[in-house]
């Protein structure tokens, strides 16, 4: 059917089209707006009776520190895991052994597990290593970024094994046939090729990991927070359009994130793997 | 050279091993243990815990809600992000390198800001009623926010995204000829839809729906804000029995019948599919 007339039909699905975006980026929008409220007004109104900047400011200094705690962890977590990922979608795409299958659903099951029982599970898991062994993970650095690491796993994989799977192997023979070593070609055939997906894959991890809550609830403590646990809390507790100010920066970075992504590696990349991510 | 590859898999398996599999078989016993208080776990191996859950009728309320929420917000996703995936294929504008970006960095956005958003929009002095009460539609402020409605709606935006980008990779495997030659034979659009699209596209949204459905038995942040605590799923009630009930054994069994009733939802959905799912001439199934 042709679209882009202006029949009723098509004028119809227009308008659904509007609506539909408008529903997607609404929340953003909202929040945007709202963070630029007057000074003097300590509840959050919509629309702002004035506009100023004032709130930017007022951010308390404890979510600068969740900010960066959670930028360690999700850059932690996505290195760890794209490294071990990258190469464990070479195993599955190139190689051929017994259990293959068995291999690949157990590493791609932490998607089938909601995040609140992953949290739970690590909590226990945290609380009995601590017990028995007398290793604190709880409320540490390692004991989020391991988590973390398990459950964008399967994103990386997901991600990179598809652009493994459509890469021509062909081109590696033809470079071999040349004359190049196995290395060489590796290096300067196979990698620039699937290092957008790999990239990808990355950025994804870094995402899903930057915007949990379900997990990280369960392991951070007083003085280890995430910024999305901070402000999970904060609308609780502590509502206030500084959180609206800081949501607005946040919606900033990913949007810049995003950007980033478009122009490295393309999108179409990232569509593969997919948005589904657990909340 | 084959049997190098394989060994690529071993850094992620041991992690695995140690941080997936052994954590996750400690927390599946945990269920069969009975419950102490103060964070206690007995000693003895019961299904006490699997069978308070199914015979307490506030977990069966909890379950269906979760059901209902998710049969929702599965059927309005797909309805509202089809007829826009459809356009978004057809379309030969240029307005499509804006919007497909949009839904991305829509996605990226955390899920927690994202809630907070629709609060925002939600409440009682929020742009949604006060649009609503200029309009005349209502008289007084309408309660969206700490009931399943507000819920409902906050999902179905989570996961738009997801349901947006699927449907658009299955439209685009349609190809355009097909319609055309329906019309070409005098089909009018509505017809076209209902016999060429919907038939071909069918199996691969209803799988599609299927993600949305077992998403949003898992969702948690979304229903705690926009719930405002009123609102009790599954996910919710694992939660509490954590932190207010400090009881790991019941956390642990409903969070197994969780996981496991998601699970089974998909296979059979995969069998049932599978099973609807016409042969190819001379391929035998």
């Amino acid at each position: 059917m042709n679209v882009d007339n202006w029949t009723t039909a098509s004028t119809l699905l227009k308008l659904w089209v509007l609506f539909t975006f408008l529903f997607l980026v609404a929340p953003a929008i909202v929040i945007a707006i709202g963070s630029l409220a007057n000074p003097d007004v300590h509840y959050v109104e919509f629309p702002p009776r004035s506009l100023s900047l004032a709130w930017f400011t007022r951010i308390p200094g404890e979510f600068g520190t969740a900010f960066l705690n959670s930028v360690y962890v999700a850059t932690a977590a996505s290195i760890i895991s794209t490294v071990i990922g990258v190469l464990a979608a070479f195993g599955l795409v190139r190689g051929r052994f017994l259990g293959e299958n068995f291999a690949r659903s157990l590493l791609m099951s932490p998607l089938q597990v909601p995040h609140i029982v992953l949290g739970v599970v690590f909590l226990q898991f945290y609380l009995y290593v601590g017990s028995v062994t007398g290793v604190r993970l709880l409320g540490t650095y390692a004991g989020l970024i391991i988590a973390h690491v398990i459950f964008t796993f399967p994103y990386v994989v997901g991600t990179v094994a598809p652009v493994l799977e459509r890469f021509d192997r062909a081109l590696e023979e033809a470079a071999i046939s040349l004359g190049a070593s196995k290395l060489s070609t590796f290096r300067r055939v196979t990698v620039p090729i699937i290092a957008p997906g790999i990239f990808a894959g990355g950025l994804f991890a870094f995402i899903m990991s930057f915007g949990d809550v379900p997990v990280s609830v369960f392991i951070v403590h007083s003085g280890l927070n995430t910024l999305a646990v901070a402000i999970f809390q904060a609308i609780e507790f502590d509502y206030s359009p500084a959180i609206l100010a800081l949501s607005t920066l946040v919606v900033i970075f990913s949007t810049i994130v995003v950007i980033i992504t478009q122009k490295v590696a393309g999108l179409e990349v990232l569509a593969k793997g997919g948005t589904r991510h657990a909340n | 050279m084959t049997l190098r590859w394989p060994i690529m898999i071993v850094p992620a398996a041991v992690v695995f091993a140690f941080f997936f599999v052994v954590p996750f078989a400690i927390f599946i016993s945990y269920g069969f243990y009975e419950a102490r208080p103060y964070g206690r776990v007995g000693d003895e191996i019961t299904l006490d815990n699997f069978i308070a859950f199914f015979s307490d009728r506030l977990y069966a309320a909890v379950t269906l809600r979760s059901l209902a929420i998710s049969l929702k917000v599965m059927a309005i996703t797909v309805l509202i992000a089809f007829p826009t995936a459809y356009f978004l294929v057809r379309t030969r504008s240029k307005v499509v390198r804006i919007l497909i970006p949009l839904i991305f960095i829509s996605s990226f956005i955390s899920v927690v800001i994202r809630s907070l958003g629709w609060v925002i929009i939600l409440q009682s002095g929020g742009p949604v009623n006060q649009v609503l009460q200029a309009l005349s539609i209502i008289d007084a402020p309408m309660r969206f926010l700490n009931n399943e409605g507000g819920v409902v709606i906050g999902i179905v935006q989570f996961v738009l995204p997801l349901a947006l980008l699927s449907f658009v990779g299955i439209l685009q495997t349609i190809p355009q000829s097909y319609e055309e030659a329906a019309r070409g034979l005098g089909a009018r659009p509505f017809y076209v839809f209902l016999r060429v699209i919907l038939p071909l596209s069918a199996p691969g949204v209803a799988s599609v729906a299927i993600v949305i459905f077992s998403l949003t038995m898992s969702t948690f942040t979304t229903v705690v804000i926009l719930g405002g605590g009123r609102v009790l799923t599954l996910p919710l009630l694992i939660y509490q029995e954590i932190i207010h009930n400090v009881n790991y054994p019941l956390a642990s069994a409903i969070s197994l019948l969780l996981v496991a009733g998601v699970f089974l939802v998909n296979v059979s959905f995969a069998r049932v599919t599978r099973a609807l799912t016409p042969g190819m001439p001379g391929v035998s199934r």
